[in-house]
């Protein structure tokens, strides 16, 4: 299958919640790149929506090939793992599908340019909170940062680090974003762990609803839809990380992807 | 927007120019455009390690980094400077953007460049 062809499934999976419908409709009044421009980094622009929403957009054309293929990535399958991370949390449902950060697959573009001209990519609405919470998101909201152990462990995040998640300390709020690079192929490097980290040190053993929702996985032929999104291989690990956990009944260490 | 305020007064330093500073900015739309604000500066003297703003980004310390020339790992306790210079693309989120804003040794480079070329 062709990477257009994932593409195509990617879109039939959107749009049945109703921010994804928001982030997919918005119109764009907003479109703006970073301010620094950092050499190096891969390029996210700054998105606003109407009526009232702000989101990131990064396309597959601002990636640096260097540091995809340093993951085991390509061009083509950052911007669909990130969308393919937030398909799985709504399909996985709470508290996952409230921990991660809502993303689409579309063109962006500047407001008034010819949408033609405008690069696809992910897209993902912007989270409340700040980063480098991590302190207090285990001490205030544990259970959470566990579930975020757990999802981390199945999607194979090889890169949650503490600037990869934001923590709204008013509302108690953890969210999850970055999932570029997730869902790896055998093998592939695991820079960070945060909540996986966390997770197997406080409670390593799964939950009887995370069995249940494993065994739903495992027995889907579809991956909920990911076999068709995900490449074959890719794809292939997330079904085995998955009956990994059943088999052991445990949260997979970092790095076992 | 969640983070402590940035004090502007650098403390603990005694160094005029820094070894290298790493700025982190994020966006606010919420006047008509996007404004960048600053919300921490880290600044690597050899292995010291300061924190201007929000304290809680001592966190960052525990981030591992990819070396982009060599894709090598890197962590702050082997190597504080190749860190500190790889640390921007460990931010691919958008609404926090990492900078390297000085870099006394690249400075130094680029002024001897300069001066063997005969600018």
């Amino acid at each position: 299958m062709a990477h257009v062809d994932r593409i195509r499934r990617l879109l039939d999976l959107q749009g049945s919640h109703p921010v994804e419908r928001a982030l997919l409709e918005g119109e764009v009044v907003a479109y703006e790149p970073h301010q620094t421009g950092a050499r190096g980094v891969n390029s996210v622009f700054y998105v606003e929506l109407e009526p009232d929403l702000v989101a990131f957009h990064k396309p597959h054309d601002g990636i640096v090939p260097r540091i995809a293929r340093d993951y085991g990535h390509s061009l083509d399958t950052p911007p669909v793992c990130e969308c393919a991370a937030w398909q799985l949390a709504r399909q996985l449902g709470h508290p996952f599908d409230r921990l991660v950060a809502v993303t689409v697959y579309r063109a962006v573009g500047p407001p008034g340019s010819d949408p033609d001209s405008w690069l696809d990519g992910s897209l993902a609405l912007k989270l409340e909170g700040a980063a480098m919470k991590g302190s207090a998101v285990k001490r205030e909201v544990p259970d959470d940062a566990m579930a975020a152990g757990f999802f981390d462990a199945l999607i194979g995040n090889q890169d949650r680090h503490p600037g990869q998640f934001r923590y709204d300390e008013p509302n108690h709020a953890l969210g999850l974003l970055d999932h570029g690079f997730s869902f790896p192929v055998e093998a592939a490097l695991c820079r960070g762990a945060y909540f996986q980290s966390f997770r197997r040190q406080e409670h390593p053993r799964l939950t009887e609803h995370e069995r249940k929702l494993l065994r739903a996985l495992v027995d889907d032929p579809e991956l909920f839809g990911l076999a068709g999104v995900l490449e074959p291989d890719r794809a292939a690990r997330l079904r085995w990380r998955a009956q990994r956990m059943l088999d052991l009944d445990v949260i997979l260490l970092k790095g076992v992807v | 927007m969640g983070y402590d305020s940035l004090a502007l007064e650098r403390v603990g330093s005694t160094r005029e120019v820094p070894m290298i500073e790493v700025q982190f900015s994020v966006p606010d739309g919420s006047v008509g455009h996007v404004e960048w604000h600053v919300v921490a500066i880290l600044v690597i003297d050899g292995p010291h390690l300061e924190i201007q703003g929000d304290p809680d980004f001592a966190e960052v310390r525990d981030i591992e980094v990819l070396d982009v020339e060599t894709g090598q790992s890197v962590t702050f306790d082997a190597d504080p400077e190749r860190w500190a210079r790889n640390l921007p693309q460990a931010f691919r989120s958008g609404d926090l953007v990492c900078e390297v804003v000085t870099d006394s040794s690249a400075d130094a480079i680029r002024e001897s460049g300069a001066i063997a070329a005969g600018a």
